[in-house]
């Protein structure tokens, strides 16, 4: 075959381009430490790190409402434990008055710590957390607290029965608030119970005030029920959570997997490819340097 | 008439012959590095003998013609797969940069903006009442919309590129066919003169390939060594002499058509017809790559503004508002925050009742859940789901660009290399071919001083 001078020029410079695309394209791995610098460089891959991500951003946004919903409902059940120890005390009261051995005076006194009982009770069922009225339904954010009392001791529901829920996966939502109407007054009327001891202790009834103990014990089952509910609905958080931290890792890793360049790979491939690229120069160099007309004197 | 002046003039004839030779040589290495030049060779042949006894006599040598070594079929090959290295770079270059307009790769493209926008009304949910939580949704969103005009007009601006370099190529084509045309002229005047017009075609060949390369023109040559060369569906751009102009015509879409102007000025819309060549990559890439790209853009913003606002306007704001779109806008080009949200935050309708405000969240979950449903392709994909699959349909077509050309520029050089072996210079083959005319043409000088010394003799016998 006939060689000509531009074929030997031609085809070198394309070679020693090639051998630099490659390097310049190892150097770019290593530098970003990605495998998939560019959509094309892998279509497929890239359609999948796009997927890792908007999971990665999901999970991060479902752990945060996770969180929120468990705080809230953290405070939910601390409320209610101190209800409910009020609850005990206002039980205490009844069982201990209604004995023979208490007097009109002393029944005088715990009507008083009734009537204390019963505003802390309401104070606690107008519980802000976060400057939301926790048993306020979704009368979360006003100037009005959700329960108040006349001077008769005739408490009023001013919330509704609006459940809030945060999303905690694709689909499955949880409800984090409990209302005030179904924990104070459904079933068992708390505030008109306590009421009723405070008026029985004023009126010096035993009678009265024995038969009461039965609805402070269904009052205070009442709220123990939901205590148990919120500890419930953390425990379901909890379990999400620990989902989420779980399968957060899985996609990290799967996302590593896919766009991450694998070091020790690229720089094998880079020593070779530098390795090629010399010997290319080195070769290019003798090729070049002689011709006929060297030796031609 | 053989006697001794015969000889003195067989060695002028040889003298003349090696020096043309010599000529040839210095004309070869001095075009070795000029593209398209195909080396020159002067063919010998011997003068008209004598008849004579004993026999024939020969009268030497003369320089029969000068030939361009070349082969015809590797210079059309060349032409065609220049069409498609044309095309190739074109689409290449083209989607490359709508790989860069997209930005998927530093994470902050369109994909992070959706992501971003959803988690947004999920934080509304947690605290529907939060002025802080309705803030960052409206700042989440403008990103998000930002991102949506940027992108679309980032790609019509990739497409009027395109116009700007059709636009250009157009007159640099009518510009090469006119010089087509001249050298048609030049290289039938020559060789009509029984002369071989070597240089003239060289150009002319280049010229071709330049116009294969722009707008996958074909061409063949007549008999009177007159190339015509065709484009777009058979239509003449050179014929003999005579040349028909390309231009360019803005059309509905506003971009540039290429029309071809028949001879009575009738103007013939060519962009469906040409074959290949950058005008054909530029015009794939604006008409049909990044037009679709757009399109698929638009519909997604479109789903995005039909299905927040129907949402949203059945909704309640914190001030008992309801009706209010979020969005308006109708395609990614025009997509925007509604001012009258981003003027009172409270207008964003996170409440499904009017009782319900401030607490109630249902319609911002009910939007935060927007992100999971399958609007898309048929009730099959999720925004993201379509996006996703607009990223990767870019890609997978960028890098079928890349393999395209990269196949055609392997041809080339396959077929350059071939052209090269066969019309390329080597410069060790002119070394020799000089050593061996110096030497016939010393030996010639020798002849003529050897044919003075007998003459001497002649002479001095007198």
């Amino acid at each position: 075959m006939r060689v000509s001078n531009r074929q030997i020029m031609d085809t070198i410079t394309k070679n020693l381009f090639q051998n630099e695309k490659r390097l310049l394209e190892l150097q770019n791995k290593i530098s970003s430490g990605k495998r998939i610098n560019r959509p094309s460089d892998d279509p497929l891959g890239m359609k999948r790190v796009l997927d890792y991500r908007k999971l990665l951003a999901q999970i991060k946004q479902y752990k945060k409402n996770i969180a929120y919903g468990e705080t809230w409902l953290k405070d939910t059940e601390s409320v209610l434990g101190s209800v409910s120890d009020l609850l005990r005390r206002a039980k205490e009261i009844a069982v201990y008055q209604a004995t023979g051995t208490s007097t009109a005076q002393t029944r005088e006194i715990a009507a008083q710590e009734v009537k204390n009982l019963y505003d802390q009770i309401i104070q606690l069922a107008n519980s802000k957390w976060k400057g939301n009225f926790i048993f306020a339904g979704y009368q979360t954010k006003t100037n009005l607290p959700p329960f108040s009392r006349d001077e008769d001791y005739n408490a009023t529901y001013q919330g509704d029965t609006g459940k809030i829920e945060v999303i905690v996966g694709e689909g499955n939502k949880v409800t984090i608030n409990l209302h005030g109407q179904e924990v104070f007054s459904q079933e068992v009327d708390i505030f008109l119970t306590l009421k009723e001891l405070k008026e029985s202790l004023e009126n010096n009834d035993p009678e009265m005030i024995g038969s009461l103990v039965e609805e402070i014990d269904k009052a205070f089952n009442q709220i123990d029920r939901y205590r148990a509910e919120v500890g419930a609905r953390i425990n379901r958080l909890e379990s999400a959570e620990n989902y989420w931290n779980n399968f957060n890792l899985n996609i990290e890793k799967a996302l590593s997997d896919t766009e991450d360049a694998d070091l020790t790979e690229v720089m094998t491939d880079l020593l070779s490819q530098q390795a090629v690229y010399q010997a290319s120069l080195a070769t290019t160099a003798r090729i070049i340097q002689p011709s006929l007309i060297d030796f031609l004197r | 008439m053989p006697d001794i002046f015969g000889i003195l003039n067989i060695g002028k004839g040889a003298l003349i012959a090696q020096q043309r030779a010599i000529d040839v040589n210095a004309h070869n290495i001095a075009n070795a590095n000029t593209e398209g030049y195909c080396r020159q060779r002067v063919n010998f042949s011997t003068q008209p003998p004598i008849n004579f006894s004993p026999g024939q006599m020969g009268t030497g040598v003369k320089a029969a013609e000068i030939e361009r070594i070349y082969d015809r079929f590797i210079s059309l090959q060349l032409s065609q797969v220049n069409q498609a290295l044309g095309q190739g770079e074109a689409e290449k270059s083209g989607l490359q940069e709508v790989e860069m307009i997209f930005d998927e790769n530093s994470g902050y493209g369109l994909s992070r903006a959706l992501s971003d926008f959803w988690n947004a009304w999920q934080d509304l949910a947690n605290e529907p009442a939060g002025e802080g939580e309705r803030i960052v949704l409206i700042a989440k969103t403008k990103v998000l919309t930002n991102t949506f005009n940027r992108i679309a007009s980032q790609l019509t601006g990739l497409q009027k590129d395109m116009d700007v370099n059709i636009k250009g190529t157009v007159e640099e084509i009518n510009l090469i066919a006119r010089q087509v045309a001249d050298l048609n002229q030049q290289i039938s005047a020559a060789e009509v003169g029984n002369q071989n017009a070597n240089d003239f075609r060289d150009q002319r060949d280049l010229l071709l390939k330049q116009l294969s390369f722009l707008i996958g023109a074909r061409y063949f040559e007549t008999d009177t060594g007159k190339v015509t060369v065709l484009v777009g569906g058979g239509r003449p751009l050179v014929e003999d002499g005579l040349t028909w102009e390309l231009s360019t015509e803005t059309n509905g879409a506003g971009h540039q058509d290429v029309v071809w102007v028949d001879q009575d000025g009738n103007k013939v819309n060519l962009n469906a017809e040409i074959e290949g060549g950058k005008v054909k990559g530029w015009l794939e890439v604006r008409d049909s790559y990044v037009s679709r790209y757009l399109n698929q853009l638009d519909t997604l913003a479109n789903g995005l503004i039909t299905e927040v606002n129907n949402l949203h306007q059945v909704g309640f704001g914190l001030n008992g508002s309801t009706g209010n779109n979020f969005f308006e806008g109708s395609s990614a080009f025009d997509i925007q925050l509604s001012s009258q949200i981003e003027a009172d935050p409270n207008l964003i309708a996170a409440s499904e009742t009017l009782d319900g405000i401030p607490g109630d969240n249902r319609n911002a979950l009910a939007i935060a859940e927007l992100q999971n449903q399958l609007i898309f392709s048929g009730g099959r994909a999720t925004f993201d789901d379509y996006y996703n699959s607009l990223i990767g349909k870019t890609g997978t077509e960028s890098k079928e660009a890349q393999t395209n050309y990269e196949h055609s520029s392997a041809m080339i050089a396959q077929l350059e290399s071939y052209r090269d072996s066969v019309s390329g210079v080597s410069l060790d083959e002119e070394m020799v071919n000089l050593v061996k005319f110096q030497h016939a043409y010393d030996a010639t000088a020798k002849l003529i001083s050897t044919i003075d010394e007998l003459l001497n003799t002649v002479i001095s016998m007198v």
